[in-house]
């Protein structure tokens, strides 16, 4: 079982600053829960609120039904990796990974048989008798992920566990995760600021910003019904365009550009989201196209990402590979189908209405 | 610039030439003569010597009171002669015996040096003083009492004795002085002396003194330990008192001991005001640890430091005249309990002049201070005759006076002589002797008889008549250092009178034949200098390759050799250069008798440091000394590192304080903690004793208390610096490291064990390695708390024993040896524990 619930919970600090601003989040049990945004936002300090590092100002944890408030992080059956391993330096892997288990008095036998299958899981078998300064970073950090298993808590909290890594070891290491969950089946919540991590490992989605949580959902419902714009922009890569217009009599006007939106929907400031990949490049202008100057073209192959001005709004549009575009020119971008999403202005500006009704994929 | 330039010129020069012709012995002075006149170039600072004035230099060891006098006698001569110029400098009497010795073995040093005639008795032999029969006619010198001309023979007189100084006062003597405002009559005998002290000696004793035992240790830490406890459970109030909810154990154990600290230190003066309300009065006081004031109750007994009926120079200290007054002075405390115990020089000063002692025993340096203190009322009496023995108490007697340097010649020598004329003149004694009350030398100033109206002269005049002269032979230094120890384990109760009589004869003979000791070089000196030279040969050949290269390099960057060359020049003098020359003297005779005419002599120096029993007692004290001040250190300052590295409110204040000992210089703490040692007015005692009611502890007169003494304050001096180290390094131990280990669920200890310790180590080993090298080596601390070894030189470590067989018995060759055992001793020890600890390895 870990079933993990945060009530009305708050982190205040003694200079007055709110770090957490009244989360409340449950956690099923088995679940893979990611709390994801940008730095200083909350999500590690709810994550450490949890594992019992940070005290909690107000509210209440719950782990599988017990108020945790007061108790001790080793009391509180959680496992926890951090993002720079943590790894006692001067012991082995071996000893590494049993000491949680020595600590709570566990018999040598039964931590000499949890470790190897921990190291067999992790294929760390060759180096159990290594030290950390021996190993690389991918190393250690599975003998962290290793320190973790062998404990067989309730739940695993990882802190940014993949930052430290190279590129191409993060991969892996993430594929590597997603399996090992799969395995255990063991309820985890993961920090991170990497939205591609968030959307490839979690079952659920927390967005957080300035200690608030913005909106707990599936990978997918986050990608197509965002909340509010913040968590339109903050999920997606890259990132929706946004451009700032008025909404007047069903239409929406910024510059030369005009659309139809409902009329329901009338304000002076308003948003206009869409996403790069909702954007296609046509021969003929119309009103609902946006005329823009190609600003800067990146080609991948598979595809081209292109960098757009439109009336000073930067715009970027995710297109096929082959696509003809010369910087300083003029061309038109259009709509696809409707893909566009209204906010009310501001950063966190709630979502009004968008183009497709429903365009989620269930 | 003109001599001195070409002083400095022709001394180099010498040097090379000479290294070029003769055996590296004769090098050694020339080199030495290069640095002596370094040495005279800064001692002299900028002073602007224009061409016509010459100048002459004298170093005294003159009271403040005697330096006005000697100034003003100086200004007289310089404007008598205005083309010379006298540049005085004072050093203290130890100082400036070793300074004078190293100059004047290096070929320079001053023209003149003033100071008792015992110094005589060393520079004699060690032929680095001129005769000054030549400069004085016999009318002259017959001007002057016999007592103040100094003979001795010098290695250049061989057989005929010199005149060596001449003194301008006669006296250094000891004489009772009274308080009158404490007591009205006069000791007419020691009965009397007796009887009049234990009248006047009120004291408010302390509990029966003890030796420290074991329960020392356990009462206060039970106490402290229950005191905490208690605390500890109410710390929930505590911490919301100084406003912090979740305090820290060892935060809170840092606040408990400040609290206690302050407390202690707020309370303690209003209980030492109480204590001082003249309640405590002695009857006699006098520095009753040092053997010289011993000397008049020894004649007084009718004996004599040496056999009087000997050819040669015998010590007879196993008389029964000797065990007598050793047994007189050890009951004046033991049975008439008239003085303080360890009662040493300063405090019977300071006790004299605050009124709280009825009478002292001093010499005539400090009369005159008493004389004119208003408080007192004090006058000079001569001692008393011992009842026993119906003879008067005779202190020694001896001339101040000045000598000449082997090293002054030609013309700044008859700059000096005319100098000396002019200070030992009658007019410049006469002051001395209405300024000072200083007894002349000169006959015709001493049968006026219009001195003998001041009471204080007439009185310094009878004790003088009384005294006997102190003999001038070097080998005295080796009675007193005989007598001191075992006249301190007397005074402490380890020994009987008889006991102590035979050990000091038998260690006074012994020291006398080690001084005059001359060693011949034996066969092996040949194989020595055979083995020598093939190691440096085959050291040249195995870096050959090096050698080259560097000579390659030199030319390529002769720039980058240039500039760093006088950093080399520097290294090379200050530190290559002695080093090598120690090793030499290691291997070779330097001795009293051996001064600057020394020579290799092979293995014998580190063949008697090796067979001596002394040495590995010594050593092992001063392993447990290292061992113990190191592991306190390190304990104590990992300690506070943890408690100041947690979350603690005013932080920087404990810091800060905490650094401060390290802060201070290292002789103010040391004497501070003397200070705090003293078995009957130190804070420690007041405090256990007097405000907890533990057993007082004498700290400085027993010799496992003093070399505690010796260590908590080597500890309290070594923690800082390990703090300071420790609490750097902390700043680097990533913070998730403490984090996994709580979920893992460490204990703080565990925490502490696993994951702060070891990543300490890589700054921990080498604090360790040199406060390990610190402390063997820490003279300071040993010699100023325990005052050179006291008691009964049973607080030496190595350092001080080698200092002390170098300088108070002339030993160079022998304190060298001992010194390079010292070396390979830390070296072998760094490098097997750097090598055990592989301090260099990173961790993580």
């Amino acid at each position: 079982m870990g079933i993990i619930r945060l009530e009305h919970v708050y982190k205040r600090y003694d200079d007055g600053y709110v770090a957490v601003q009244d989360a409340n989040l449950t956690i099923e049990d088995g679940e893979f829960l990611v709390l994801v945004g940008p730095s200083g936002c909350g999500k590690s300090t709810t994550l450490r609120m949890i594992a019992g590092l940070e005290s909690i100002s107000d509210g209440d944890v719950y782990i599988d039904g017990d108020r945790v408030n007061d108790r001790e992080p080793g009391d509180r059956d959680i496992a926890m990796v951090f993002q720079n391993y943590a790894l006692y330096p001067h012991m082995t892997v071996r000893a590494n990974m049993g000491f949680g288990l020595k600590m709570r008095g566990v018999s040598g036998n039964i931590i000499e048989e949890r470790v190897k299958d921990a190291a067999s899981i992790l294929s760390l078998e060759d180096l159990l008798d290594r030290r950390p300064k021996e190993m690389s970073g991918g190393q250690r950090q599975r003998v962290a992920v290793g320190r973790a298993i062998v404990r067989q808590p309730a739940a695993f909290l990882f802190d940014e566990p993949l930052s430290n890594l190279d590129a191409k070891l993060r991969v892996q290491m993430r594929t590597e995760l997603s399996r090992l969950h799969q395995r255990l089946g063991t309820t985890t919540v993961y920090v991170t600021h990497d939205q591609v991590e968030a959307m490839t490992l979690g079952h659920r989605i927390v967005v957080m910003n300035r200690g608030i949580i913005q909106q707990v959902d599936t990978p997918l419902n986050l990608y197509h019904q965002p909340l509010n714009r913040f968590v339109a922009g903050f999920i997606g890569s890259p990132a929706m365009n946004f451009v700032e217009g008025s909404s007047r009599a069903g239409r929406f006007r910024s510059g030369e550009m005009e659309m139809e939106i409902p009329e329901a929907w009338a304000r002076d400031n308003v948003t206009l989201g869409v996403r790069p990949e909702d954007l296609k490049i046509i021969d003929s202008s119309a009103s609902d196209t946006l005329a823009v100057r190609v600003d800067v073209v990146e080609r991948m192959g598979n595809e081209t990402i292109g960098y757009f001005d439109f009336a000073g709004q930067p715009m970027v549009a995710r297109l096929a590979g082959d696509v003809a575009l010369s910087p300083g020119t003029m061309t038109t971008l259009a709509i696809r189908d409707a893909r566009w999403h209204l906010f009310e202005s501001g950063e966190e500006g709630t979502r009004l209405a968008s183009g497709q009704a429903d365009h989620s994929p269930g | 610039m003109s001599q001195r330039d070409d002083g400095a010129a022709t001394g180099i020069s010498g040097t090379r030439s000479a290294e070029g012709r003769h055996a590296k012995r004769t090098a050694v002075p020339d080199i030495l003569s290069v640095l002596g006149l370094l040495i005279v170039f800064i001692q002299a600072g900028c002073s602007s010597d224009s061409n016509s004035t010459r100048s002459v230099t004298l170093w005294h060891q003159m009271s403040p009171a005697e330096r006005e006098t000697l100034n003003e006698a100086v200004e007289r001569f310089e404007r008598d002669n205005p083309q010379i110029r006298v540049n005085v400098l004072y050093k203290e009497t130890e100082e400036l015996r070793s300074g004078f010795q190293a100059a004047a073995l290096a070929g320079t040093g001053p023209d003149l040096i003033y100071g008792p005639s015992d110094a005589v008795g060393a520079f004699a032999p060690m032929g680095i003083i001129q005769d000054l029969g030549p400069y004085y006619s016999d009318n002259e010198l017959g001007l002057y009492s016999g007592d103040a001309l100094t003979y001795a023979t010098t290695p250049e007189s061989k057989e005929t004795s010199s005149l060596l100084q001449i003194g301008d006062r006669i006296g250094n003597h000891l004489a009772l002085i009274v308080n009158r405002n404490i007591v009205n009559e006069i000791p007419r005998n020691s009965d009397d002396l007796i009887r009049i002290a234990k009248q006047h000696t009120r004291i408010r004793r302390m509990n029966k003194e003890v030796k420290p035992g074991f329960l020392i240790w356990v009462l206060p830490g039970l106490v402290f330990i229950i005191a905490c406890g208690l605390l500890w459970s109410q710390r929930a109030n505590i911490g919301q008192f100084f406003g912090d909810s979740r305090m820290n154990p060892l935060a809170f154990l840092i606040v408990v001991l400040a609290i206690f600290v302050s407390i202690i230190t707020i309370v303690y003066p209003f209980l030492n005001n109480r204590r001082d309300d003249g309640v405590n009065q002695y009857g006699l006081v006098f520095n009753f640890i040092e053997p010289y004031f011993a000397v008049p109750f020894i004649t007084g007994h009718g004996g004599w430091i040496f056999d009087d009926k000997a050819q040669s120079l015998q010590p007879a200290l196993d008389t029964p005249a000797v065990v007598n007054a050793l047994a007189f002075v050890r009951d004046l405390r033991e049975k008439h309990n008239v003085l303080p115990a360890g009662c040493d020089y300063e405090m019977a000063d300071t006790l004299f002049k605050k009124g709280q002692a009825a009478m002292i025993i001093n010499g005539d340096w400090s009369w005159g201070d008493y004389v004119a203190n208003p408080k007192l009322d004090a006058a000079v009496i001569p001692l008393p005759a011992i009842v026993s023995t119906g003879l008067p108490m005779a202190p020694m007697v001896a001339p101040r006076g000045y000598s000449l340097n082997i090293n002054s010649l030609g013309q700044s020598r008859d700059d000096a002589i005319a100098l000396m004329k002019h200070l030992l003149s009658k007019d410049v004694q006469q002051k001395n002797l209405t300024e000072l009350k200083a007894l002349p030398s000169l006959l015709s100033l001493s049968v006026e008889s219009s001195h003998l109206a001041d009471p204080t002269l007439r009185a310094a005049a009878t004790q003088r008549e009384q005294g006997r002269m102190m003999p001038t032979d070097a080998e005295m230094r080796g009675i007193w250092e005989a007598m001191r120890p075992h006249y301190q384990a007397l005074l402490g109760g380890d020994t009987t009178p008889q006991e102590a009589a035979t050990s000091m004869q038998a260690d006074a003979i012994r020291n006398i034949r080690r001084m005059n000791e001359e060693l011949k070089p034996g066969l092996l000196v040949w194989v020595l200098q055979g083995f020598a030279f093939i190691v440096a040969c085959g050291f040249l050949w195995w870096q050959r390759g090096n050698i080259t290269r560097f000579f390659g390099d030199v030319r390529t960057n002769p720039l980058a050799y240039l500039l760093v060359a006088p950093a080399m020049l520097i290294l090379v003098i200050t530190i290559v250069y002695p080093f090598l020359y120690n090793i030499a003297l290691s291997f070779s005779n330097m001795s009293l008798r051996q001064f600057r005419d020394w020579q290799l002599i092979g293995l014998q120096n580190y063949g008697e440091v090796l067979t001596e029993p002394t040495f590995f007692v010594i050593l092992f004290k001063t392993i447990i000394w290292t061992l113990v001040c190191v592991v306190m250190s390190v304990a104590i300052g990992l300690l506070l590192a943890v408690a100041l590295n947690g979350n603690v409110r005013g932080k920087s204040i404990y810091q800060v304080a905490l650094i401060l000992p390290w802060a201070i210089p290292a002789y103010i703490t040391a004497l501070t903690w003397r200070g705090m040692f003293d078995a009957e007015f130190g804070a420690i005692n007041l405090i256990g004793n007097g405000v907890l009611g533990l057993p007082a502890v004498n700290w400085l007169g027993e010799p496992n208390a003093a070399f505690a003494a010796c260590i908590i304050t080597n500890v309290w001096l070594g923690f800082p610096f390990m703090m300071v180290i420790t609490l750097g390094g902390m700043q680097g131990i990533p913070r998730d490291l403490y984090e996994a280990a709580r979920i893992d669920r460490v204990s703080r200890w565990g925490q502490f064990r696993h994951i702060t310790l070891p990543m300490l180590k890589p700054v921990l080993v080498p604090a360790i390695t040199l406060g390990t090298i610190w402390t063997f080596n820490n003279i300071n601390v040993v010699w100023l708390v325990s005052a050179g070894g006291q008691p009964s030189d049973k607080t030496h470590i190595l350092v001080s024993y080698v200092y002390k067989a170098v300088f108070n018995l002339y030993r160079y060759g022998y304190g060298a040896a001992l010194s390079m055992i010292i070396f390979v001793l830390l070296l072998g020890f760094s490098l097997a524990f750097l090598n055990k600890t592989k301090a260099t390895d990173a961790v993580a």
